[in-house]
């Protein structure tokens, strides 16, 4: 019995348990300094709002890498509560950048639902709009108010805090790289192999797939920069592996599936799609995406994903998707002179051809 | 270097202690001028901002994009009054009676005085897109200025983003340079709480929009509540928090003292801003004040609403909040009326007087941190 292994079910849920209590204990430090009660309300429902409905795969890195990286031994319930607690940081961490994110690029979808600039205030008829800004923020600072309260006393403290800030300077730099190397429509300078792969590593692959681990690592006190290293020389070629998926979804994968409607065609995003296409389309084929690609109407746009199919961008994303499988593979064989294989494989099981 | 903070740094003069030539040792630093220490605060930052940009390029960041961080820092950080950052060696000077500071001290004193500068132009930046302000500190507001890498268009909404690099650039000046100092923690501590303390006074602010014409919410209540999160914590609370931190103070009743003391401080200094902002001279203020035109929860339109008769409350509910100058002129003649020129002067005496005697009856620390700070602020026409 005491060998028992909790399935990914229960896992999962276990971990959803936990938000409700974390989300309280926000609630009650507000509570205590007799703030108003429409002010909580609506700092509650921003919170869920932006941090639940996901997979929450993030989240759920931490203690699956903490339990790979302390094979051997079962961890402590008060390990698995401090690694889940520091998953519910990482998924409110992501929902900060989501929320400001969504405001910078105009989205409208988010999870199946409108932004949430775009949603109803609580208790109001107005919408959110540009007060999502100060409600990122604020998302932000819940996450070191809930370090400060569970992790102060515990010896790794400083090092989480300093992940924290150092992963968010990464996303924040790479949200300025995306913001600032938009390409000028018909202009394919700037779109190549070598800014997607700097964008996808800053602004989302630090964050996504390297963060989790790290602060698994930290947990298990490893501090010997050589460790961090390797995780990181393997988690952010997942990452970006991850995003080619998410760039492939975007045009071909299945809206009902996917959650939301691909415009990176429309919005002239320098998607791994459009730069495969310049790679291995012909001048002819170049020049008709230079002349339908970036605008936001149905005609064009179909022209583009008509070259996408004559270049053949399916099979290419199929080779490049068992390329990158066995990169990956081969690279997580070599580590075990630091880090268990375990703690990666894991987490390329989650992704590897998924459809969304 | 204009002549209201040269003013104002003569004041500081005014106020310094006497130094006894007993305590004197030789690591400490030359006694300095006001203008010195000003000219010495300005001084750090062009090395505070070469430290966050040389990290960028073994972040694989290009040219364009380590320029554009330079320029939003330039633009958004210097460029202030820089009070709350003086704030944080004065005090310090002032926490370590007896003692002159070393040059270190007075570098890292300086050093906290940049973040709390860093953390304002954080805010600000936010601000100013949340509010579609216009201008700041006599030029566009960032997200209005001129796109520097694309040849057409504003920064826009990329400022969002530039606002928490911004944030960012504290801790990376942080760590940097308080590591291994004893108060590390506490200093990460103290800015996560007042920046947090800072965005739940913007909701505050933000979710306090009423309807025009609609004055249930702008009450004194509600106005305390919102300038003691906005901004009394990281003005007036934050730098000299610091300095107690960095004197070593670690006393949970030391910091409750200079909280009580310092958060109506700042209420006192915003009810200043809403005053000026009606009567002062744009050329004096920086600005042109609009918080009529933008139904804004002032100090001046609650006291109109507690000091008006039911024929005035009447006639601001038809004319307050619009952006028409007609509309304005006979919102400050109802002002006027009421006589909130008066209310005003009266509620400065008693705050001075209120504030005086609560720093009288300090023990904990010394008097004199408090006096300094409100004596740069009281009966200021700047």
């Amino acid at each position: 019995m005491n060998n028992l292994k909790k399935n990914d079910k229960e896992v999962l849920e276990e971990f959803a348990n936990l938000f409700p209590i974390l989300l309280n204990e926000i609630k009650k430090e507000l509570e205590k300094i007799d703030f108003p009660k429409e002010s909580i309300h609506w700092i509650e429902t921003v919170i869920k709002a932006n941090s639940t409905g996901g997979k929450m795969n993030r989240g759920i890195s931490v203690l699956e890498s903490l339990e790979s990286l302390n094979e051997g031994r079962a961890l402590t319930r008060h390990e698995i509560f401090q690694a889940q607690t520091l998953g519910w940081c990482v998924e409110i961490f992501q929902a900060c950048y989501l929320v400001s994110d969504d405001i910078m690029d105009q989205s409208l979808k988010r999870r199946g639902k409108p932004c949430w600039y775009k949603q109803k205030r609580p208790n109001s008829d107005q919408e959110v709009g540009l007060a999502a800004i100060n409600d990122s923020f604020i998302i932000e600072s819940c996450v070191f108010i809930l370090l400060e309260k569970y992790f102060k006393n515990e010896s790794y403290y400083l090092n989480i805090v300093e992940l924290f800030h150092k992963t968010g300077f990464q996303t924040q730099l790479g949200q300025l790289l995306d913001l600032t190397t938009q390409p000028i429509r018909g202009d394919f300078s700037s779109i190549n192999l070598k800014n997607h792969t700097r964008i996808t590593e800053y602004k989302t692959a630090y964050y996504s797939f390297f963060f989790p681990v790290a602060l698994a690592m930290l947990m298990s006190k490893i501090n010997h920069e050589q460790a961090f290293t390797t995780a990181k020389d393997i988690l952010l070629p997942m990452g970006v592996y991850f995003q080619v998926q998410d760039d492939f979804l975007d045009c071909y994968g299945s809206p009902e599936v996917f959650g939301k409607i691909g415009r990176d065609i429309e919005e002239n995003k320098c998607s791994w799609m459009i730069c495969q296409a310049i790679l291995n389309g012909t001048p002819d084929q170049i020049n008709l995406l230079k002349k339908h690609y970036g605008f936001d109407n149905p005609t064009d746009v179909e022209i583009v994903k008509k070259i996408y199919k004559e270049i053949n961008l399916e099979k290419i994303f199929k080779d490049y998707e068992n390329t990158s499988y066995n990169f990956l593979i081969d690279k997580i064989k070599t580590t075990c002179i630091y880090l268990p294989p375990s703690v990666f494989l894991k987490i390329l099981s989650k992704i590897y051809k998924r459809d969304k | 270097m204009n002549n209201q903070s040269l003013q104002r740094a003569a004041m500081i003069s005014e106020h310094l202690a006497p130094t006894s030539e007993l305590n004197m040792n030789q690591t400490s630093a030359p006694i300095k001028t006001a203008k010195e220490e000003l000219a010495d605060f300005v001084e750090i930052f062009p090395i505070l901002t070469n430290e966050i940009l040389k990290e960028l390029p073994g972040m694989d960041m290009p040219p364009q994009t380590i320029a554009w961080v330079e320029k939003m820092i330039n633009v958004n950080v210097s460029g202030g009054k820089m009070n709350r950052g003086l704030t944080v060696l004065h005090s310090l000077q002032l926490l370590v009676e007896g003692r002159q500071l070393s040059r270190s001290e007075i570098f890292l004193a300086n050093v906290l005085g940049w973040c709390v500068e860093w953390l304002q132009a954080f805010f600000l930046v936010a601000d100013d897109i949340m509010d579609q302000s216009i201008t700041r500190r006599g030029q566009p507001c960032w997200y209005r200025q001129a796109n520097p890498i694309s040849n057409n268009g504003t920064i826009g909404s990329i400022a969002i983003n530039d606002s928490f690099i911004l944030e960012s650039c504290i801790y990376i000046l942080i760590k940097k340079y308080f590591r291994n100092e004893p108060y590390y923690a506490d200093i990460l501590d103290i800015f996560h709480e007042t920046s947090y303390q800072t965005e739940l006074g913007q909701l505050l602010d933000l979710t306090t929009q009423p309807n025009r014409g609609d004055f249930s919410l702008f009450t004194l209540n509600t106005y305390r509540r919102i300038v003691k999160y906005k901004t009394a914590y990281y003005s007036f609370y934050l730098p000299v928090a610091l300095a107690m931190l960095m004197a070593g103070i670690t006393s949970t009743p030391a910091f409750s003292t200079a909280k009580d003391i310092l958060l109506p401080m700042g209420e006192f200094f915003q009810v200043q801003d809403d005053f000026l902002d009606c009567y002062g001279s744009p050329a004096v203020i920086g600005k042109i004040g609009r918080d009529i035109e933008e139904n804004k929860c002032s100090w001046m339109i609650c006291q109109a609403i507690l000091n008006g008769t039911p024929e005035q409350i009447n006639l601001l509910k038809k004319h307050y909040g619009l952006d028409n100058p007609t509309d304005v002129e006979l919102v400050k003649k109802i002002y006027g009326e009421i006589g909130l020129k008066k209310i005003f002067k009266d509620y400065e005496d008693e705050s001075y007087a209120f504030l005086i005697s609560k720093i009288k009856s300090v023990r904990i620390m010394p008097q004199e941190v408090f006096i300094k700070l409100l004596s740069k602020i009281y009966k200021r026409d700047l």
